[in-house]
């Protein structure tokens, strides 16, 4: 073996451990960007999950209600209202609610369940990152109402905001959350 | 050596192609989350002004279902009705989304004022002039101008005093048939000439007109006149239905038929008839006029016009589509 030889071999063994040392920290890159990413993208996927599920019951708040309230309670985080939601002649009782105290779940300190029950089904929700969730009421002249709305047949529109954020950090260990906004003013028909 | 340069650069790339395709994976799905709702946002867009489309569509008198595109998306809107109740089921696509909404609507007619008398005249110290053969008739008549039962007073005013001129005047051949009443409760009718000047189907300015048809039995319409500074004139051959409005003067004359509501108002308001329309035609008002004007303005009959009261066809004048409106009863969607 002679020099020329010894010198390709630790030449090509500096070279692939450049290499290496290359792909690992690519490696270590783009999993923390996926990582990063796919919580991003879970969050807006949480946020339409959200915004899509509010517009379609609180469109059809007092649908096929001929007689009695159409909206039961009407507070700044809790709203209950009647309206024939799968439009099959049945009235259905929808309820929307944070718990008071808040209470706090997932690695995420700010997020809250935002819960949406259905009739007599037992309270569950699922943790999809809400950190904000308030509404306001506006009778048919536009004027906001105070809350809780009495009466609740003043009510003519309704103002959403929510924010959702990840429920885990972009990084781990970090205190970085990707969140999105989201608010509109919603004008049920039938109310 | 060359054989393993060869397979760890193949080892890269593959490498690589992984991380790319991890890259734009959740770009793409981003993207796509983002644009499956703009296009659910939008189809509900589209489905929205499809129900506004097909009112007009109502309103023209054309027929279900209507149909039509808004760029990329299409829209299909079927309606049905039962008496004043309007049933709508709104579909339309957009992209990959779909939005159906279900609806059900009252349709009524916009503020109309309240028909007291055949001809109803709010006007103080009026100068109220007749010759010849001129007749009001408060009975109530078809809208061929028969006779079909009892009615309303002939005339309105505002006092006895306005009632004793009117009464003074009419003398035989001319005829008020139902009587001359004073009234407290006469319609104010800047409530409503701003809603039927804006809906005008057709407008006048001052000048002479003739050989006219405006709308018809199922279709009425709304005219307006302005009669000022000087007097819109119709010399003959008028044909119209639905609602009149006349700003100003206007003079009446020859061949004229009006089935509906005649509204005169503001100034020194006339309405005349042909004063050489002996055998050339009878201005004929089957309806009701209301008129309100200045102190002293004046209403003129001269030779044979008739003003007969008709609920029917000022039923069909308060009914027409332009004057109509909406009430939700039921929104799905």
């Amino acid at each position: 073996m002679g020099t020329s030889t010894l010198m390709d071999i630790i030449g090509s063994t500096f070279i692939l451990g450049i290499l290496i040392l290359a792909v690992v920290a690519v490696n270590a890159n783009v999993s923390e960007w996926t990582f990063g990413s796919t919580s991003t993208l879970n969050t807006q996927q949480n946020s339409v999950e959200v915004a899509r599920l509010i517009e379609w019951d609180f469109l059809k708040i007092g649908y096929g209600v001929d007689a009695g309230p159409k909206i039961m309670l009407a507070d700044s985080t809790r709203l209950t209202f009647y309206g024939d939601l799968d439009r099959n002649g049945t009235i259905d009782k929808i309820r929307y609610y944070t718990k008071e105290p808040v209470e706090r779940v997932g690695l995420n300190p700010n997020t809250f369940i935002l819960y949406r029950l259905l009739n007599d089904e037992p309270e569950a929700g699922a943790n999809l990152g809400v950190t904000l969730f308030w509404m306001a009421y506006y009778d048919s002249v536009g004027n906001q109402l105070s809350t809780p709305v009495d009466p609740t047949s003043y009510i003519k529109s309704i103002q959403v905001r929510f924010m959702v954020e990840s429920i885990i950090p972009t990084v781990a260990g970090d205190t970085t959350y990707p969140g999105a906004y989201w608010e509109k003013r919603i004008y049920p028909r039938n109310l | 050596m060359g054989k393993m340069a060869i397979l760890m650069i193949l080892g890269l790339s593959f490498a690589v192609g992984i991380y790319t395709y991890i890259i734009t994976q959740r770009s793409v799905e981003a993207t796509e989350n983002y644009s499956s709702y703009y296009a659910y946002t939008n189809t509900r867009n589209i489905a929205h002004s499809a129900v506004n489309i097909a009112l007009r569509e109502i309103e023209l008198r054309r027929t279900s279902p209507y149909e039509g595109t808004f760029g990329l998306g299409q829209w299909r809107v079927d309606t049905t009705s039962v008496g004043d109740t309007v049933n709508m089921v709104a579909r339309s696509w957009y992209m990959d989304a779909s939005y159906v909404m279900y609806l059900t609507l009252r349709r009524y007619a916009k503020p109309f004022p309240e028909i007291e008398s055949a001809v109803a005249l709010n006007i103080d110290d009026i100068e109220f002039k007749v010759s010849g053969q001129g007749q009001i008739d408060g009975r109530d008549h078809d809208l061929n101008g028969n006779i079909v039962g009892p009615g309303l007073p002939g005339v309105t005013v505002p006092s006895p005093v306005e009632s004793t001129t009117v009464v003074n005047e009419v003398m035989p051949p001319a005829s008020i048939d139902g009587g001359v009443r004073s009234s407290n409760t006469m319609p104010d009718l800047s409530q409503y000439v701003e809603e039927y000047i804006l809906n005008a189907d057709y407008t006048y300015n001052p000048g002479t007109y003739s050989s006219i048809t405006w709308g018809s039995a199922t279709d009425p319409k709304i005219v307006y006149c302005n009669g000022t500074p000087s007097q819109v004139k119709f010399s003959g051959n008028v044909n119209g239905w639905g609602v009149l409005v006349v700003r100003g003067k206007i003079w009446i004359g020859g061949d004229f038929t009006f089935r509906g509501l005649i509204i005169v108002f503001g100034g020194l308001s006339v309405v005349e008839k042909d004063a050489l329309a002996t055998g050339a035609g009878t201005p004929n008002i089957i309806g009701a006029v209301v008129m309100a004007g200045a102190p002293g303005s004046r209403f003129e009959m001269k030779g044979n016009p008739k003003f007969v009261y008709s609920s029917e066809a000022i039923e069909k004048a308060r009914l027409m589509a332009k004057l109509a409106a909406y009430e939700i009863l039921d929104w799905w969607e």
